[in-house]
């Protein structure tokens, strides 16, 4: 890497130091004008072959589906039950020392946990700092801050007993009134703005002696331990910290994490420095003290095709969010390692409007589902990085079942004539079905994400009958039109590492088609997805939610479509990074992260 | 002098006010809500995004809002930045040392290119080297700067490995963004300036001078050049306020951490405050950009007067 800039650097200054006489500077222009032309014969040349702006190796594309570590990922039955974590691990412990650069999207906004912004805040904030509880690689709540926790009988109180020895980043101890504060902090609806919604059913928090704290709520949750308090939002931040630095704290980052902040550029780079003082019990690492690694420096890069163009020169060690076409092309490449998480938070569907013609019958709801198929969409737009899934709930979460697929509205384009028969659409010219004059026609809405899912259902639907017209808008205009239900159908994804997603999907979707869907079928729906937030043991939720699935299915308000997979590509000198398993967005944990 | 300078100041503050005007209700037009976009992912309701809405001023009739935005921006005020919520201001000077660097990187990258291939075109007239300018500069202009951007990626920094392709570490980061944001530029002066020196070139007193036995660099350089660069020196004026326009997608190419970036990614998450404020910043540099262009006039031809 420092070979490229110190050469970069030496070009600049070479063309800049010396002053020119005109007639230097007539040969220069001349060479220059050469240049030029010669560069842009080249350019145009390149323009012809628009595949890729990165280099074609023939090894590389020769390779037999390479994509094994892929394929592995994109299984949801191995994902969910062989417990075996993507990342590589050396049975040697790694290197100490040094810098490991990761190439982001997009920057964050804060770096306080219960102040604003989203999912791109987490991905620093993990590392700077910890939660009460936490998920291991198979989802199972385990410690992080607390030795241990318990559930009162009727599940509705909470305690933890803290960790004694923790301090945070500035030297204060992490004791039971240090983490009443922060808890009180987040649920506060004038402060925490990431995540009081979910805390809301919180109605106190009290200390109980120095290093137990509990949590009453007014109904018991079992989404709350996996999605607030293991979530980023529940992380626990230092009241001197937030005092000291007052509305600044949230560039200050003052925890117990792995990591401290040691420098934030805007746009640029978050630098993250280790934490000598660091100690886990979390037996997902392999090293229980301070990371390995002296400093992690996460950089931002937003264009996808210059971050990978990074990371194959070296400038940076980590792409964390490889396009699906990048990493088809490079798993099986010796330079690098491609790391999957196993488990899912995502759900794609797509989303009738089940109020107006031609989707409020519901045979051409039926019709429209069994001419669809998601396979060619896995394959070919997004190269297997997704995993199909005949459910509403995301691989590996209770409620996810393989009957699924048996309830849902297989591919098959005869029986979908059959059902737009019945229904009174005939066959006319052209193609397009028509009833009492009408053309068959929809209005499909999506955004550039899924533009290429789109354009494939497009192909399937019109085999039958339907003329569909496809609008991609850009997402916030997309979320902000929906509740004009001006379109027919839309492409719709949810995150949330619970199954209460079809929970979240319904009462949070205000403004999309699904929160139109109110007939006794709608009702039942929504009380069993209430119904299975009460109930804590995994096995009593899954029908629940299994139950709740078949109904929206059934009913065809939505068409399941794929969960997304997370793949991150690293060189291959990087060893041990781990994915977290939290599953809201691609997060990284460096503590046994090491260059080499 | 200074009369001309007050008088054209004052002349700029409606083109500023007009263009702050026309942002903020555009920005509102178009469809997008800002909380709906801070809590994709979290299930809140109706009540609760109403409530955010109200902390953060956005229940207000647009009218108030935009009489509370001038108020504000009048004082120096741009508010706070609806995703950081840091103020506006500070938001916007961490950045902008970074873009005026590279817009300033550009121009010269476009005055180097531009002027060194425009006056070859215009001695050589007529010559290989005058049609290879005139195809070169008409393929400058045609080019999209992201899709040039990416290629000079591709080219010098993997395949060749010369310079890095990302990034604002060294000087070394600077070179491609500056060149994928000035080529188009100078396509335009190397134009510019070859009609120019033409047309001067074909006026007396150069042939007086040619006739006293002048050599030809000396009356291109020294005689010819001065005046044939006024039309030139407008259309880098106007070129450096659209070079700002430029960096917003060569920034986000190059990973550039500069204002660009930071716009495009306010634009996306509706950050309201934070776009107003934005394009103030740039319009207000745009204006006052093109002021300074017409003061030089007279410094390059004491015959312009604005009386």
């Amino acid at each position: 890497m420092a070979d490229t800039t110190d050469a970069g650097h030496d070009s600049l200054e070479a063309g800049q130091g010396r002053p020119l006489t005109r007639r230097q500077m007539l040969r220069q222009a001349a060479l220059g004008l050469t240049l030029l032309v010669g560069g842009t014969s080249l350019l145009v040349g390149c323009q012809q072959a628009p595949t890729s702006t990165a280099p074609q190796k023939p090894a590389e594309s020769s390779k037999p589906a390479g994509a094994s570590k892929l394929g592995e990922a994109a299984k949801p039955a191995a994902a969910a039950s062989t417990q075996a974590p993507a990342a590589a691990k050396p049975a040697a412990p790694g290197k100490v020392g040094g810098t490991l650069i990761v190439g982001r999207k997009e920057d964050a906004s804060s770096l306080d946990p219960q102040n604003g912004g989203g999912l791109l805040n987490a991905f620093p904030i993990i590392s700077l700092y910890e939660s009460l509880i936490s998920l291991d690689q198979q989802g199972q709540i385990v410690p992080s801050l607390t030795e241990s926790y318990s559930w009162s009988g009727d599940n509705k109180v909470l305690t933890l007993k803290l960790r004694s020895g923790i301090k945070f980043h500035d030297g204060t101890p992490v004791d039971a009134q240090a983490v009443k504060w922060s808890l009180d902090r987040t649920r506060d609806p004038e402060r925490g703005k990431t995540s009081f919604a979910d805390w809301k059913i919180v109605s106190e928090v009290q200390a109980q002696g120095t290093d137990t704290v509990s949590l009453t709520f007014q109904q018991p949750s079992a989404s709350f331990l996996v999605v607030s308090l293991a979530g980023f939002g529940g992380s626990i931040v230092s009241k001197a910290g937030v005092e000291k630095f007052g509305a600044e704290f949230q560039k200050q980052a003052v925890g117990t994490g792995p990591f401290t902040l040691k420098e934030w550029v805007p746009g640029d780079h978050i630098t993250l420095a280790k934490n000598p003082n660091y100690s886990t019990l979390r037996k997902l690492f392999k090293n229980p003290g301070a990371p390995l690694l002296d400093e992690v420096s996460l950089r931002v890069i937003p264009e996808d095709q210059t971050r990978m163009a990074a990371l194959e020169t070296g400038q940076i060690h980590v792409d964390h969010r490889p396009t699906p076409r990048d990493l088809k092309r490079l798993a099986g490449d010796p330079r690098f390692v491609i790391i999957s998480a196993n488990r899912y938070a995502a759900v794609r569907f797509l989303n009738f409007e089940i109020t107006k013609p031609p989707f409020d019958d519901i045979k051409v709801r039926q019709a429209f589902s069994h001419a669809v198929d998601p396979t060619p969409i896995v394959d070919k737009v997004w190269e297997g990085s997704v995993v199909r899934n005949f459910n509403m709930v995301p691989p590996g979460h209770p409620g996810h079942s393989p009957e699924m697929e048996k309830v849902g509205y297989s591919f098959d384009p005869t029986k979908a004539a059959r059902l737009l028969d019945e229904a009174g659409w005939t066959a006319g010219s052209g193609g397009t079905r028509t009833k009492d004059g009408k053309p068959l026609e929809i209005l499909f809405w999506t955004y550039p994400e899924m533009e290429g899912d789109a354009q494939i259902i497009l192909n399937q639907v019109e085999r039958v009958g339907f003329k569909v017209k496809i609008e991609s808008l850009e997402y916030g205009t997309f979320r902000s039109r929906l509740k004009d239900a001006v379109p027919n159908v839309i492409t719709m994804s949810f995150n949330r590492a619970d199954s209460s997603v079809l929970w979240s999907m319904y009462t949070w979707a205000q403004q999309a088609p699904i929160s139109r869907w109110k007939d006794d079928n709608a009702k039942k729906f929504m009380a069993l997805v209430e119904q299975g937030d009460t109930i804590t043991d995994p096995a009593k939720r899954a029908p629940i939610y299994l139950q709740a699935q078949k109904l929206m299915v059934e009913q065809a308000v939505v068409v399941p479509m794929y969960s997304d997979g997370y793949s991150i590509v690293a060189r291959k000198e990087v060893k041990d990074l781990l994915l977290d398993t939290s599953g809201l967005a691609q997060l990284v944990l460096f503590n046994d992260a090491s260059l080499g | 002098m200074t009369r001309d300078l007050l008088r054209r100041l004052v002349a700029t503050v409606p083109v500023v006010l007009g263009a702050a005007t026309f942002v903020f209700f555009m920005l509102h037009l178009v469809p997008g809500d800002p909380v709906d976009l801070m809590f994709m992912h979290s299930p809140l309701t109706v009540e609760d995004k109403e409530r955010v809405r109200h902390q953060l001023g956005l229940d207000q009739p647009l009218v108030v809002q935009y009489v509370q935005f001038l108020g504000r921006a009048a004082t120096g005020d741009l508010g706070h930045s609806i995703r950081s919520q840091r103020p506006v201001i500070e938001e916007i000077t961490n950045r902008l040392p970074r873009t005026l660097e590279l817009a300033v990187a550009g121009v010269l990258v476009g005055l180097l290119l531009g002027l060194t291939f425009g006056v070859l075109a215009a001695v050589k007239q007529g010559t290989w080297l005058d049609t290879l300018t005139i195809v070169s500069a008409t393929l400058g202009v045609s080019m999209p700067s992201f899709w040039l951007g990416l290629m000079l990626i591709f080219l010098f920094a993997l395949n060749l490995g010369w310079l890095p392709a990302s990034g604002a570490d060294t000087w070394g980061s600077l070179v491609l963004p500056a060149f994928a944001l000035g080529l188009a530029v100078s396509a335009i002066i190397a134009r510019m300036t070859r009609s120019s020196l033409l047309e001067v070139l074909r006026l007396e007193y150069i042939t007086a001078a040619r006739a006293k036995g002048l050599s030809e660099p000396i009356i291109v350089g020294q005689h010819a050049l001065k005046n044939a660069l006024i039309p030139v020196v407008t259309i880098v004026g106007l070129q450096f306020g659209n070079l700002l326009g430029g960096a917003f997608v060569i920034e986000t190419v190059f990973a550039w951490p500069g204002v660009g970036q930071l716009a495009v990614q306010a634009l996306m998450s509706r950050d309201y405050p934070l776009v107003q404020g934005i394009v103030l910043m740039v319009s207000v540099i745009f204006v006052v950009i093109n002021l300074g262009i017409d003061m030089l006039y007279r410094v390059l031809d004491p015959r312009i007067s604005y009386q």
